[in-house]
Parts: structure tokens; C-alpha cells; sequence
């Protein structure tokens, strides 16, 4: 299942970067001039970091958009932690740790009390806005120079946020792919009922995957805080509804049981290289979040497009159902995406 | 009947195929109005493509369809219901939120001022029901309706449509014994109102009280056809299998049973379920049966720890013979306790994963160790798949494209691969086709001579007939007979579940 997932979703991803890239780089050939490829990849980091653990919350059939403001968050304590000449290493494990509990929390609350995980999170977007305007007195926190190790020094070349964000990508996809828990998440996305009457252990891989997408988040932001040396409480609203547009474009569906890490390494990158290629286009920058929006349409098109293809194919199909006489269509045979949950 | 002109439904020489299947080849059949037409075959006969075909969801690649003598070419869904054709499907089609009237009247509520008029609307949808004879409350809303009620429902609103033929697929698929008459006596209603129905069905003793005419199919092709009078079960089977199917026995092949039962459920009371005591042995088929508001389901839930008795409890051996307390279902598959539900599709498959994905995930489940890649799955998978006999072309291949008989064979391997000791079926032959059904019966009997304790929760008298050991009948909750397997005919079991 893999494999063929591969081919059909992270190709067509990989021929559009590349088309886009080439159509660019005819114009103005510092396109693809390592310069620009390595401040393609260190704009994305810190959407990449947030995008690989909603990853792991899609293909479970689960969301987060509260990862944003949560990076915001982290970014502010971490900054207003070292202020007052604290220890670098100490504000970054407080900071993870803050946001790993809040993760805890989110998982506890939607797999114990089956709460729908859109609506639970939505609500915690605000709550975190709040208290990063609180904490930083609703003004940036300068950091100083610090945290030069987590923002710009330069490794082999490359800064250290991209390094984060590969290495986070490679160790994400070896779980995903390699370890029951990972293999627990694709079957918990693919059908949780099934999955919990044989015996996987639904609730408590529900709450790993919020406990890791909150952690990622909040490593994201305090990367994002390096970078700028500040902890701005404003910064980067628009990150979770990009991270999600990234997983789904590496072949997730807010179904769940699909997806995968390399998949949203692409998707992440091809979001990157769209906006690096307007930038060089000299298209006007109103026109980018029209784009993004375009793209994503266009993707998800494409594959649901294929999908009929295939249902259309099949000899035997199981979907009488699906050609329903009424508008309205059966409780459990549809999952509602902003739900999450498979059964119920 | 036969002085009836004009047929509601001709089909002439269909042909359909998909890549690399003929489908249908070559399909003739006459539905008149005012009759009953049975569609016999195992799965994968043919008879769903034919359906979709006479409804307009696909395309025929040859062939005539006439619908009341006129021609339609290619037609689509909303040409077809244009004239006169409506289909209830196994899939309910229902918006699960709203009242019973909205349902049946759905898009036609009628208006005063630009408003529903809900009095009017509510005579309206009452006549429907009233000219069936069906008794639903009109202001229920439609979540609250039994399987069986809803069925009603939807022919009460294939009939609003002033429908001219009826297309029921495997309408008795979900109905229990006593709810099978009204939907005989609606179905009698309609043909003598001159509505003519198609009927699809695996069930023959159903085909048989309804049908006026039969078409058997095999492969694609019409086997035999004719009136009904001139079919017997036995010539229906023999058509759709090309052979006679063995009803036997699925004897127990040792006839020697350790004393020491593997599972026992002891006093359990749970929702519907009063005060039930049930134990099976290694190497024990033991069946419990009942109606379907017996609460056998619900025991089979209990019995694989998927919920957890108010009462009583659930004990299970574990490997060193100790009887242990049942807490959670991950707990009694560490006891070796496997559950087969009843609903495959959405209490026990990945229907969108591979055969591979599925059928180690007993292993997944339950193993400790960290890493459980790709490699490990795929070997795994190579020696369940002929272990459980499963029929598919590879491993790579998507579950839900399989018949139900080997995706029932894809959850047998599944648990295959965990050294189960004790195995819990809800209803293990549902939805798969006659010839299957005692592939699994067999498959039953080698997992129980193998020393796993089989408990079976099933409806199907028959089945239980065939393949248990013991058998304990339960009525409202309450076991309230014992037999032993091979004295349990359906009529002696009728007869227990009845009496007091």
C-alpha cells in the first residue's frame, strides 16, 4: 500500500516542483542556484517541523489546528525565559515539556471523552493566542542573540532549522513506517472500531500522536524564535491550515489512514517553491494566498479524480450506497472530516 | 397474470464487462407487472452489475432495456426513476435525523404560502403507510427505527413515487424471522396493486414464498429461468453452484472434549442480557442462538471483552490453564481470545488496506516488541493467506474487493496468527453466499480440532444446526434451553425458542 501511495501521490508533486522549478529558473537562472534551494528549505522548516506531526494526527484520523498559535506560545516563554539570562537548554526542555503535556491533554480529552477533535482544538487556538499576548505583554520579546544553535548556525552548510526539519522528516517516517505505532496509527485512521474489537490499543496511540504533534509544534516555534531572535506572540497564524494543506497534498485524507511523512517533505516544499516562484515572478504578493488556495484545490481534484477512476474501475464495487436516491446519506457510512472519528 | 401485456421490465442480451472480468454476458430476462422476480447466484454471479444496470447506475456495453415496453437507451438514475423504477438497496438510504414523514416524502413535503404544510404532509405520508399496512409513527425520527421498520419506510416512499417496479436487494439480508411476514404481505400488496418486483435474495426458502418467476445465474450468464413452480431448492442450488452442495454435518472429528473449559461467562447481565452463563472447551464448537432481540450479538461482544458486563463476568484460561478475569479487549486477546464480528466491514476490516494490512493485524495487535516493519508484515502475511485458505490474486490486493466469504477467511487468518485459543463468530456466515458458508463451517471444525474453544453468537438456526457441538437458545436476554449439535434441527430449535 505503500508503494503505490508513493507513486500516486508524491510523483505528481515531485513533476509539479519540478515544472514550476524549470519554468522559474528560465527566467532568472538564480532559481535554482543553491543560494535560493537552501532559502527555500529554511523558510519551510519551521511549517515543515509543525506539518510532519499533523501527519501523524491525519493518518489517525485526528487534527490539531491549535499547533499555530501553540508555536507562537512556545516561542514567547522560551524568549522570556532566557530574558533574564537563563539557561538556553533549560528554556527549550521547559518549553517541550509545557507542550507535550498540552498534547497529553488534547488526547486525553478526545479519546476518553470522544470529544470531536476540530471543534476541542479550535478552542485551544484562541486560549493560546490569549496567553502568548499575556506572557509577552502583547509585544515581541527580543532574545537577545541566543539560541544560535536552534536558529542560525550553519552545519555542513546548511542552517540548523533545516537540519531540524530533515531529520525530524527521516526519524517520522522510519515510525511511521517501521514501528507498531506506527502501523497502529494507519489502521486507527483507517477504520477505529475495527481496529480497537481487535485489540490495537486506539486511545492510547490517539494521545502519542497529540502528545508528538504538540511537542513538534512547540519545537517549531521556538526554532522560528531563534531565527528572528525574538518571541513574537502574533507570528505565523497562518501555520496550521498550511500544515494540513501540506499532509493532505502528500496524499493524506482527513479520513485518516493515509499519508506519510515524505509525502508532506513534498508538499511542503512544493507549497515553498510556489511562493519562492511568484517572489521571482514578480507576481504581487496579494495574489499568494490565492495561489496556495489554488494549488490545494487543484490537488485535491486531481486525486479525488483518480479515486472515482478506480471506483469506476473495480468490478465488484461495494458502494451501491454512494449513489444514494437522497441528499442525505447514512450516519456511519460517511466519515465527516471535521469529526475525525471513524466510528460513532 | 400472464394475460399482462406489457412487462415493466425487459432486459435482452446485456452484456457488461470490466477489465478483465465479463461481467454480465448476454442477459435476458421479463419482469411482468404484478409479479414477483427472483435473482438467484452466489456472489460475484452477476446479480449486483445486473441491478446497477437496470437502475441506471451503470452503463450496459450491449443489450436492449425496455421499461414498460418503451426502449431507454443508456439510461441514467433519474431516467430511469422518471419511469417508474425505484430500488431499496442493503445500504439505507435516509436522512437518520429527520422525522418519518420528511423520509417519505422527502423533497415533495407540500407547501402553503412558501411554508410546509406539516398537517397536510403528515396525512400524506400516513396514506402511504396506511395503504401498506405499515405501522410506524410518522413523527418518529427515522434513528430510532429498527432495521426492519426502516425497510418498510423506504418501500412505503418507492411507492409515494407512484414506482411501477420495486428493485429489493437482499431485503431480508438484516431481517430477523418474525419480521420476514409484514415485508411478505407488503411485497403481496404491491404485486396485486400490479407493481412488479425484482428480488434478490440468497435466501431460498424467502425466494420460494414470494417469487413468481426465478432466474438463476452463474458466471455472468442466466442459468435457468422459468416459473417458480417448476424450481426445487435442490434444482435452484445445483444451477447456481453447476453441482449439489453437501448440507451435511460438519461433524466433530474427536469426539473426546477436555473437561476444562477455556472461556466462561459467568452471571453476566448487560443491557439487554440477563444473568447468562456460557462455557466453552478446547476443542468445542458451542453455539448460542436466538432471534434477534435475544441478545446474542450482544454476548458475542462481551465474550471477546469489547464491553464489559454491568454483572457477572468474563473468565478466560490463560496459557498456564488459571482463570483470569476478563478486563478490557486488549486484555482478552492477550488470553488468546479472538472476535470475528458480525458487521465485517465496519467493526472488522480496514476495508481500504490490503489483505496483507488485514490479516496481520492480529499480530500487530498484540505483539510487544517496537518495530513491526513492512518486511515483517509481508512474511507474516505469505503464511496466513494459504493458512486460512483465502483466495486473492496477492497480498497487495484491497480487501473490500474481495467476496465475503474470504474476507471472512482474511479475519479467520488474522486471528490464525496469534495462536487464539478461544474464538468468539458473530454471526459468521452473514453475507456470504451458500457455497461459501460451508467453507467456513469447515474451516470452523479444523479450527476446533486444532483445541480452539469456538463460541458462535448466530441467528441462523440452520447454521448452528450444522456446525455446533451444543447449542444454548436465548430469548429476550435469558439462555432458555440447551441442546446437543446433532439433535438441533431448526424445528427443535424453533420450538425451544417459543415455548413457555
Amino acid at each position: 500500500m505503500l508503494r503505490s501511495d508513493a507513486v500516486r501521490f508524491v510523483l505528481p508533486l515531485l513533476v509539479a516542483i519540478l515544472a514550476i522549478s524549470l519554468f522559474t529558473n528560465n527566467k532568472n537562472d538564480k532559481f535554482l542556484g543553491s543560494d535560493n534551494i537552501k532559502n527555500i528549505l529554511l523558510q519551510v522548516s519551521v511549517l515543515g517541523i509543525i506539518a510532519v506531526g499533523q501527519t501523524f494526527l491525519i493518518a489517525a484520523g485526528q487534527l490539531d489546528l491549535s499547533v499555530a498559535t501553540l508555536a507562537a506560545l512556545a516561542g514567547v516563554i522560551g524568549a522570556t525565559r532566557i530574558k533574564d539570562g537563563g539557561s538556553e537548554l533549560w528554556a527549550v526542555v521547559l518549553v517541550v515539556a509545557i507542550c507535550a503535556l498540552i498534547g497529553l491533554a488534547w488526547g486525553l480529552l478526545v479519546a476518553g471523552l470522544r470529544i470531536p477533535p476540530f471543534i476541542l482544538t479550535l478552542g485551544g487556538t484562541s486560549l493560546f493566542a490569549s496567553v502568548a499576548l499575556r506572557v509577552s505583554k502583547s509585544s515581541p520579546v527580543p532574545a537577545r542573540e541566543r539560541f544560535d544553535w536552534l536558529g542560525r548556525m550553519k552545519v555542513f552548510g546548511l542552517q540548523t532549522p533545516i537540519w531540524f526539519f530533515l531529520i525530524v522528516v527521516v526519524v517520522a517516517a522510519v515510525v511511521m513506517r517501521y514501528t507498531r505505532f506506527g502501523r497502529h496509527v494507519y489502521a486507527t485512521g483507517s477504520n477505529e472500531e475495527a481496529s480497537y474489537l481487535t485489540g490495537i490499543p486506539t486511545a492510547r496511540t490517539k494521545v502519542l500522536c497529540f502528545v508528538i504533534s504538540s511537542t513538534l509544534a512547540g519545537f517549531a516555534g521556538l526554532v522560528a524564535m531563534a531565527r528572528i531572535s525574538t518571541g513574537d506572540p502574533r507570528v505565523g497564524s497562518q501555520l496550521a491550515l498550511q500544515a494540513i494543506a501540506a499532509v493532505v497534498l502528500g496524499g493524506a485524507t482527513l479520513a485518516g489512514g493515509r499519508g506519510s511523512p515524505l509525502g508532506t517533505f513534498v508538499g511542503v516544499v512544493l507549497l515553498a517553491v510556489v511562493q519562492s516562484a511568484l517572489t521571482f515572478n514578480n507576481v504581487q504578493t496579494f495574489w499568494n494566498d490565492a495561489v496556495f488556495g489554488g494549488v490545494l484545490i487543484f490537488a485535491v481534484v486531481v486525486t479525488a479524480v483518480g479515486d472515482l477512476r478506480r471506483r469506476r474501475g473495480s468490478s465488484r464495487p461495494t458502494g451501491l450506497g454512494a449513489v444514494s436516491t437522497t441528499s442525505a446519506s447514512p450516519g456511519p457510512a460517511i466519515t465527516d472530516p471535521l469529526q475525525g472519528e471513524n466510528n460513532q | 397474470m400472464s394475460s399482462t401485456p406489457v412487462a415493466a421490465l425487459e432486459l435482452e442480451g446485456i452484456t457488461k464487462s470490466f477489465p478483465g472480468v465479463h461481467a454480465l454476458r448476454g442477459v435476458s430476462l421479463t419482469l411482468r407487472a404484478g409479479t414477483v422476480h427472483a435473482i438467484c447466484g452466489e456472489n460475484g454471479a452477476g446479480k449486483s452489475t445486473l441491478i446497477k444496470i437496470a437502475t441506471g447506475a451503470q452503463h450496459a456495453d450491449g443489450g436492449v432495456i425496455r421499461i414498460g415496453g418503451e426502449v431507454v437507451d443508456r439510461p441514467n438514475r433519474r431516467q430511469v426513476q422518471a419511469r417508474g423504477v425505484r430500488a431499496i438497496f442493503q445500504e439505507r438510504q435516509v436522512a437518520p435525523d429527520l422525522s418519518v414523514t420528511e423520509n417519505v416524502l422527502l423533497d415533495r413535503l407540500p407547501t402553503r404560502f412558501g411554508r410546509v404544510d406539516w398537517r397536510r404532509a403528515r396525512q400524506a405520508a400516513q396514506a402511504r403507510l396506511d395503504e401498506l399496512d405499515i405501522d410506524i409513527d410518522i413523527n418518529a425520527p427515522v434513528r430510532s427505527l429498527s432495521v426492519a421498520q426502516l425497510q418498510m419506510m423506504e418501500i412505503a416512499r418507492a411507492v409515494s413515487f407512484d414506482a411501477r417496479l420495486i428493485v429489493m436487494d437482499e431485503p431480508t439480508a438484516s431481517l430477523s424471522r418474525h419480521e420476514l411476514d409484514p415485508l411478505f404481505s407488503v411485497i403481496n400488496r404491491l404485486r396485486s396493486a400490479g407493481v412488479a418486483i425484482l428480488f434478490i435474495s440468497h435466501h431460498l426458502d424467502e425466494v420460494f414464498a414470494v417469487a413468481d418467476d426465478v432466474t438463476v445465474m452463474r458466471d455472468g450468464a442466466v442459468v435457468a429461468q422459468g416459473p417458480a413452480s417448476e424450481f426445487t431448492t435442490d434444482s435452484v442450488v445445483q444451477a447456481m453452484f453447476g453441482r449439489s452442495v453437501d448440507a451435511e454435518r460438519v461433524a466433530r472429528h474427536d469426539a473426546e472434549v477436555a473437561a476444562a473449559p477455556l472461556i466462561e461467562l459467568r452471571g453476566v447481565s448487560s443491557g439487554r442480557l440477563d444473568n447468562v452463563s456460557v462455557s466453552v472447551a478446547a476443542g468445542e464448537i458451542v453455539a448460542v442462538t436466538g432471534g434477534v432481540g435475544a441478545g446474542v450479538s450482544e454476548l458475542a461482544q462481551l465474550a471477546a471483552g469489547g464491553a464489559i458486563p454491568a454483572l457477572g463476568a468474563v473468565h478466560v484460561a490463560d496459557s498456564s490453564g488459571v482463570m483470569r478475569k476478563v478486563r478490557s479487549r486488549r486484555h482478552a486477546l492477550s488470553l488468546g481470545v479472538a472476535f470475528l464480528p458480525a458487521d465485517r466491514k465496519r467493526q472488522g476490516l480496514l476495508l481500504d488496506k490490503s489483505v496483507a494490512d488485514n490479516i496481520v493485524l492480529g499480530r500487530q495487535a498484540n505483539g510487544r516488541s517496537l518495530v513491526f516493519g513492512p518486511k515483517q508484515a509481508r512474511t507474516a502475511a505469505a503464511s496466513l493467506v494459504p493458512l486460512a485458505n483465502v483466495r486473492t490474486a496477492n497480498t497487495d490486493v484491497i480487501v473490500g474487493s474481495l467476496s465475503g466469504g474470504n474476507q471472512q477467511k482474511v479475519m479467520i487468518g488474522r486471528w490464525m496468527g496469534v495462536d487464539s485459543r478461544v474464538m468468539v463468530f458473530d454471526e459468521p456466515t452473514a453475507g456470504i453466499d451458500i457455497a461459501s458458508k460451508f467453507d467456513i463451517y469447515a474451516e470452523l471444525r479444523r479450527l476446533a480440532d486444532a483445541g480452539v474453544a469456538v463460541l458462535i453468537c448466530s441467528t441462523d438456526f440452520q447454521e448452528v444446526g450444522q456446525v455446533a457441538d451444543r447449542v444454548l437458545v436465548m430469548r429476550s436476554g435469558r439462555v432458555v434451553g440447551e441442546v446437543r449439535g446433532e439433535l438441533a434441527t431448526e424445528h427443535q430449535l424453533l420450538e425451544m425458542e417459543m415455548a413457555q
